[in-house]
């Protein structure tokens, strides 16, 4: 135990040992350090702009909060001998074959884009636009919203077509004047609704959830629930599915009790071939209809190949830089290597020293990635791979990013991550290089 | 001069091999980005011939049966009441045209139809592939676009009759079809089984659907408004020269929205149709597109200056003696500089030949895309492989001896301050 004490008290010196050193060099070569420093942080900031929309997609944010228990049914394909029809659900399918699943914690079942209606504020007859969100009573409990008065539309107001409804706080507060605006009148499309809830405004990012306005689906006209039904049988449809498993662990359970209430289905069906996909987040994220079959391999490959190519541009126009920087140092190490250092301890002395300046880098790049992301949050939430199409924000919409979406502890992890992957591409090759160096040649001076 | 470049790259040869990887990868990538711009700029350089600036789209709403707000009207009183609403919005000020045409055939829509057309009593002729628009010629559409035809204005009131079986096409149909005669008075019909003739009335010049994309052949129906029509209308204009758009927008919306409460319509909204198409271009990803590829270009390009600054920062500073010698026997300062940049240079040559060849390797296996390609345009220069791989490289090129050149001559800047004598001390 006290050997083991000793050696980490050791440790911990020659690391501190290593950050000092690198500090006075840091101060001895102002020009390196900044050229390196540079680099460095703008092949982060690209890199960490990738990793924090990534987060932003998948992690539980807001109120999305169990994305990572949660599976969706949105894609489907309807095939007949003369045709073939890509759509969403009808709310008739999604009722007959999601109502009853025994496994997962909650169902619901949500129109699958905002519907873009105006409202008829008091005070002008300028309308205003609204994204409207039609859904059903379950969807307050797959989702977390945080009700500042009031609260959700019940089962009987979506039974009896009651036109109660839950508003943003910003929207209540542009119809009413204030927030407190539960039992209060809205005109939309020149149809009046009541008030009953007010939630915490939700970033335009949660695809999902978001909306300024929430109502009962019952308020849908029955025309507008299917597509195509002579057609297809009216199975397609605009609504999506969300389910929600009690745990990770049983998504695969919730996943396998769906399929097979869907292979049911699909054999009580006559003269259509029926196909719906249940995903997971990142897999609905990708998919762009039904029968695209997500190649999850090429998709990796080319957010790696991506990540490479931001990596190792920077790094080899470094590495060239590190080679020169390393070569005022030969002495320094020839010196050392006669003492009896080995080339492993001084490779790792000269990659520790150059991490100090790799972390200031990092955390330069990290802040610019922050500086990106709020300056164009606007368009680069649609960025992405395997995109042909991507939806504008609505008009009057300003995109919110959260403290919490940006700054975390996966990102910051993320962050450290490259960092040391970086040091390693730009250090590792001179590093050895120099360190391995005959010790004649390096103590020879000309 | 040259031997002494070549003795100083291979001196250094340890240090210009992670330069000249640099430079080859950074070529490489950025003659791709290149590539992309130069066809999406070659697009954008082919005329369309109409004019979006000072166009508004007036979104009706309509009331519709369900609604508790709905009155019952017989579809004369609808029709009447729609002609109301236009002519409530062509007598504001500051309007000078309106037009109408179906839904998804107002210029910068999301939708698009297409369809092949063929010409009638003509089974040489392959049919041409075009988008189709339905134009209500009650109003003056053509004018509101401002289409010409062989350069001048062209209206539908210039036409003496037209009957609903009429159609305008564009110059590419009649090119297409009727192999550059002129097709006035001739008959199309579409290719699909139904060989309904529509009587060629007018020829207009082509049109392109976006600024990215090239012209397309384009086919207008004439279809008079309809009771049911009127809810997949819609209703564009043209604002009178210096018109603010976003002045007028306001004050419309103040002014006009309670006079356009008449039966079961109502003022929806007015946009701009230039903000309109740019969404549609946003939701095709267009936009994405150019601001990624962008981005990415002033990545590489900041890498391979930051690479090359400090590269040559270091080379100068090892090389003081030599740069001072040179000076003590009369060498001037624009010389020196002149050398270092030929070293840069001279490296970016000797890298070309592979850049080249791992570039014919990404355009034999068809990794280019062609932006807008048809089959009705083929044949433009971004059609002929060789003679656009030779014009993005060279523009390419020319990128990087700019970039290379500021990045060498910014830490060649130091020569000016450091007289031969000191550069001569021996450290």
């Amino acid at each position: 135990m006290v050997c083991i004490k000793h050696a980490n008290i050791q440790i911990q010196t020659m690391i501190l040992l290593y950050f000092r050193h690198a500090w006075q060099l840091l101060k001895q070569n102002p020009f390196y350090s900044i050229i390196y420093i540079l680099g460095t942080g703008l092949s982060i900031s690209l890199i960490m702009v990738i990793a924090i929309l990534f987060y932003i997609r998948t992690a539980n944010i807001y109120p999305e909060t169990k994305r990572d228990r949660m599976l969706f049914a949105r894609h489907t394909v309807a095939n007949t001998e003369r045709s073939r029809g890509t759509s969403n659900l009808s709310l008739e399918t999604a009722k007959t074959c999601f109502s009853n699943l025994s496994t997962a914690e909650a169902v619901t079942i949500v129109y699958s884009n905002t519907k873009n209606i105006f409202a008829q504020p008091d005070y002008s007859k300028e309308q205003v636009p609204v994204e409207v969100r039609y859904t059903d009573v379950d969807f307050w409990k797959v989702f977390d919203f945080k009700f500042i008065q009031g609260g959700p539309f019940t089962e009987a107001d979506l039974q009896s077509g009651i036109r109660n409804i839950v508003v943003s706080e910003s929207f209540a507060k542009k119809m009413t004047g204030t927030t407190e605006a539960v039992g209060k009148t809205v005109s939309l499309d020149f149809e009046n609704y009541n008030i009953c809830g007010v939630v915490k405004d939700v970033s335009y990012i949660m695809v999902r959830s978001y909306g300024t306005v929430w109502m009962p689906y019952s308020l849908v006209p029955e025309t507008e629930q299917w597509w195509n039904r002579e057609e297809f049988q009216g199975l397609l449809g605009p609504f999506d599915v969300y389910l929600v498993a009690p745990s990770v662990k049983d998504k695969k359970k919730v996943k396998q009790e769906a399929e097979e209430i869907l292979n049911r289905f699909g054999n009580s069906l006559t003269d259509v071939k029926f196909t719906l996909n249940i995903d997971n987040q990142l897999e609905t994220y990708f998919r762009e209809s039904a029968d695209y079959d997500i190649n999850f391999t090429i998709i990796l490959l080319q957010y790696i190949l991506l990540i490479i190519v931001l990596l190792l541009i920077p790094a080899v126009s470094l590495t060239g830089l590190t080679d020169s920087f390393m070569d005022k140092r030969i002495a320094e190490i020839g010196i050392r290597r006669s003492f009896g250092a080995s080339r492993y301890v001084l490779v790792k002395q000269l990659i520790t020293e150059n991490l100090v300046f790799t972390l200031l880098g990092g955390l330069m790049g990290l802040i610019l990635s922050y500086l990106i992301m709020i300056a164009t949050r606007q368009w680069i939430i649609h960025i992405g791979f395997n995109t042909q199409y991507s939806s504008s924000v609505p008009e009057g919409t300003d995109v919110l990013l959260s403290t919490g979406m940006l700054m975390n502890i996966p990102i910051f992890l993320a962050a450290l991550l490259f960092c040391i992957l970086f040091n390693l591409l730009a250090v590792g090759l001179p590093a050895w290089r120099t360190a391995g160096r005959e010790i004649i040649n390096s103590l020879y001076i000309r | 001069m040259l031997n002494s470049i070549l003795k100083q790259i291979i001196n250094r040869r340890k240090s210009n091999f992670w330069v000249s990887l640099e430079i080859l990868l950074v070529f490489c990538f950025l003659w791709y980005i290149v590539d992309y711009f130069f066809v999406l700029n070659y697009n954008s350089a082919l005329i369309s011939h109409r004019d979006l600036e000072n166009t508004l789209l007036v979104e009706m709403g309509i009331i519709k049966e369900n609604h508790s707000k709905y009155t019952p009207t017989p579809p004369e009183e609808e029709l009447e009441n729609f002609q109301r609403f236009i002519n409530q919005i062509r007598s504001y000020p500051d309007v000078e045209k309106t037009g109408l045409c179906s839904n998804y055939s107002y210029p910068g829509s999301q939708g698009q139809s297409t369809s092949q057309f063929k010409a009638v009593n003509d089974t040489l002729t392959s049919p041409v592939l075009a988008q189709f628009f339905s134009i209500m010629p009650q109003e003056d559409y053509f004018g509101v676009f401002r289409h010409t035809s062989n350069g001048q204005p062209f209206s539908l009131t210039n036409l003496e009759v037209i009957d609903p079986n009429s159609v305008i096409i564009t110059k590419l149909v009649e090119e297409k079809l009727f192999s550059g005669q002129s097709a006035i008075g001739k008959s199309i019909a579409f290719n699909r089984g139904d060989d309904t003739p529509y009587r060629i009335i007018a020829v207009i010049d082509d049109i392109k659907r976006f600024s990215y994309l090239r012209p397309v052949p384009c086919v207008f129906f004439l279809d008079p408004i309809t009771t049911p029509g009127v809810a997949n209308t819609s209703i564009s204009i043209r604002l009178r020269q210096g018109v603010s758009i976003d002045k007028f927008i306001e004050k419309f919306k103040k002014e006009k929205a309670l006079d356009l409460e008449i039966g079961n319509f109502y003022l929806k909204n007015i946009s701009s149709l230039e903000e309109i198409g740019k969404r549609t271009v946003h939701t095709y990803y267009m936009i994405n597109q150019i601001r990624l590829r962008t981005g990415l270009m002033i990545f590489f390009l900041s890498n391979i200056l930051l690479c090359i600054v400090g590269t040559f920062w270091y080379r100068i500073h090892a090389r003081m003696k030599e740069i001072g010698l040179r000076r003590a026997i009369g060498s001037t300062k624009n010389r020196i500089r002149s050398l270092l940049v030929w070293e840069g240079l001279i490296l970016l040559l000797f890298v070309l030949p592979i850049c080249l060849l791992l570039e014919m390797q990404v355009v034999r296996l068809d990794l280019l895309d062609t932006l807008g390609y048809t089959e009705a345009t083929s044949g433009m220069l971004p059609d002929q492989t060789a003679l656009r791989f030779i014009i993005t490289n060279v523009i390419t090129l020319l990128v990087m001896v700019t970039v290379m050149v500021v990045s060498i001559l910014l830490p060649s800047l130091v020569i000016n301050q450091i007289p031969p004598t000191e550069a001569l001390r021996d450290e």
